[in-house]
């Protein structure tokens, strides 16, 4: 007798039709059904990814996928004995939605916004939908999902991207090094008070554009902030700025979002660092059996090419995987994604952990 | 497998036959350890002559036994456990000293490997391109120092490579004048005689 909570192995049925499906066949072994959704950010939607775009990346490589259309396929795998449905979203909404929803496996592929958040949209550089205060917040920009306090860039804020952000005014206190992000954390000791004519030489943006996206700054409001080596790599100034992940007055941030999803693979620059905590610690989303997994890049990533490498050895694991937990397969794709990810494109040693 | 089997298999994969890649590696990793198994089988069949040749055997294959061996679990008398922690500790310290050799001549490569073109979006993090030394560094620290956590490795990975060049030097520097390092790799000054 076997276990009762099992399928019976010699039960067949149609492929994503139950047994009591009109459509029944005994051709086609019952499969769990099983859902990804792929979440494309900000400058990685299909057309800006190139040989990494999904589905042509899996279809070159898997050939049984079934494509409906470019934000539709299916899968069927013989040996995992499972179907996949696979659902491509660009939005902000949708991918909160399946954060949401019992049972999905979500990959975010996109930027972390140096910390502040998984970021959506399409609208041509520069604008407001890199920042937090979209015009369509609900639908694009970051879903403010980072530390407190962050330190960004200021060319980043004023030339690069031109978004509005709030800068914790010199007036208040130095926020606590606990709140701060760990970069800004690590150069607590270093902060200053700005003055807005110590940061507007800094730019190329004159100083009534710099003004008015450090939240309508007055001309003699001051703000904290740092000269450091940025993400980018360059010697920058800095503005402190405050992010958060709740209570942001946001529509939307990770405070708000109720995250069920079964597992949740963030693939952007540095995950582990921006979000793990937050997302682990600070919110509490922690693994329970089997049930909410989490993977985090350790360093700058090429996101498509890590997200590709994902997606192909989830679909492609090589063991019977219907009605069993989930942790052998998610392991599986992530040792082989890390290992293909260290052997073709990696600039940077980053793993998925 | 023998090696013209390999090579011809191999030459005919192209680069994108992931799955066909996949499947040989998987074939070489069974084929190398198959033997083993069995001579892991033999030890454990309780047969004092069949375990104690089966001992021998695995002693000699050093590091290719380890896996085979820890497959089956952990052995359920003491006698087999205290062998099997003899075993596999002195069968690890050998490519433990290779690695810890190879690292160590690695801290002294400058050189940056050529980024390879990719049809990525720019990355919004771009610390500079890590070097040899600086991965040798990074693998230092991911297989030897114990004092860190997962996370902690991660964050201080992380802060390492956003390090300018001069910097990150110094901490190589401060790595190989360590006393621990020194020792690790066989530079250290003998110890003095006690009185």
């Amino acid at each position: 007798m076997g276990d009762p909570a099992q399928p019976d192995q010699g039960n067949f049925t149609a492929s994503r039709q139950s047994s009591g499906d009109p459509s029944f066949s005994a051709l086609t072994p019952k499969y769990e059904e099983r859902l990804i959704i792929l979440a494309q950010g900000k400058t990685f939607q299909n057309e800006q990814i190139g040989d990494w775009a999904i589905p042509s990346y899996l279809s070159q490589r898997l050939s049984n996928l079934v494509v409906i259309d470019d934000r539709n396929m299916t899968y069927a795998d013989d040996v995992q004995h499972v179907n996949f449905t696979i659902q491509r979203v660009t939005t902000k909404s949708d991918f909160v939605k399946w954060l949401q929803t019992d049972g999905a496996h979500v990959v975010y592929c996109g930027h972390a916004r140096l910390g502040q958040g998984p970021c959506f949209g399409d609208s041509a550089d520069p604008g407001e939908e890199w920042g937090s205060h979209a015009p369509d917040a609900l639908t694009t920009g970051i879903l403010p999902s980072g530390f407190p306090y962050i330190g960004l860039p200021l060319d980043e804020i004023a030339d690069e991207h031109q978004y509005t952000v709030s800068p914790v005014s010199g007036d208040d206190d130095k926020p606590a090094a606990s709140d701060c992000h760990p970069h800004a954390r690590q150069l607590y000791n270093n902060m200053t008070k700005f003055s807005v004519s110590d940061l507007a030489p800094k730019i190329q943006a004159s100083s009534d554009a710099m003004t008015a996206l450090l939240s309508n700054a007055g001309p003699n409001d001051t703000f904290w902030g740092y000269d450091a080596t940025g993400e980018s790599g360059k010697w920058e100034r800095h503005v402190l700025c405050s992010c958060n992940w709740q209570n942001t007055g946001n529509p939307m941030d990770m405070g708000a979002v109720q995250i069920s999803c079964k597992a949740y693979i963030c693939i952007a620059c540095s995950t582990f660092i921006h979000f793990y905590p937050v997302v682990r610690k600070l919110k509490g989303w922690t693994k329970d059996g089997d049930n909410h997994y989490a993977y985090w890049t350790t360093n700058a990533t090429a996101s498509a090419a890590m997200t590709a490498f994902w997606l192909y050895r989830i679909l492609s694991y090589p063991q019977r995987n219907d009605y069993q937990p989930w942790e052998a397969s998610l392991e599986y794709a992530k040792q082989m994604a890390n290992r293909d990810y260290a052997g073709s494109v990696a600039k940077y040693p980053s793993s998925l952990i | 497998m023998t090696r013209e089997q390999f090579s011809e298999r191999f030459y005919r994969l192209s680069d994108t036959d992931q799955v066909g890649i996949t499947a040989l590696a998987k074939q070489v990793m069974d084929d190398a350890r198959e033997a083993v198994r069995a001579a892991v089988e033999a030890w454990s069949t309780g047969n004092a002559g069949q375990e104690q040749k089966a001992a021998s055997i695995l002693s000699a294959l050093d590091e290719l036994a380890f896996v085979p061996l820890t497959e089956k679990g952990d052995p359920p008398d003491p006698q087999r456990r205290v062998w099997f922690l003899r075993m596999a500790g002195s069968s690890y310290l050998e490519p433990r000293a290779k690695i810890i050799a190879a690292i160590n001549r690695m801290l002294e490569d400058k050189r940056k490997p050529p980024v390879r073109p990719s049809s990525e979006p720019p990355m919004e993090e771009n610390p500079p391109i890590p070097r040899v030394c600086d991965e040798a560094y990074l693998a230092h620290r991911q297989l030897l120092n114990f004092a860190e956590s997962r996370e902690q490795y991660y964050q201080n990975a992380h802060a390492f490579l956003a390090l300018s060049e001069d910097q990150k030097d110094a901490e190589i520097q401060n790595l190989k004048k360590s006393n621990i390092w020194k020792r690790l790799t066989g530079a250290a000054e003998p110890a003095s005689r006690p009185k």
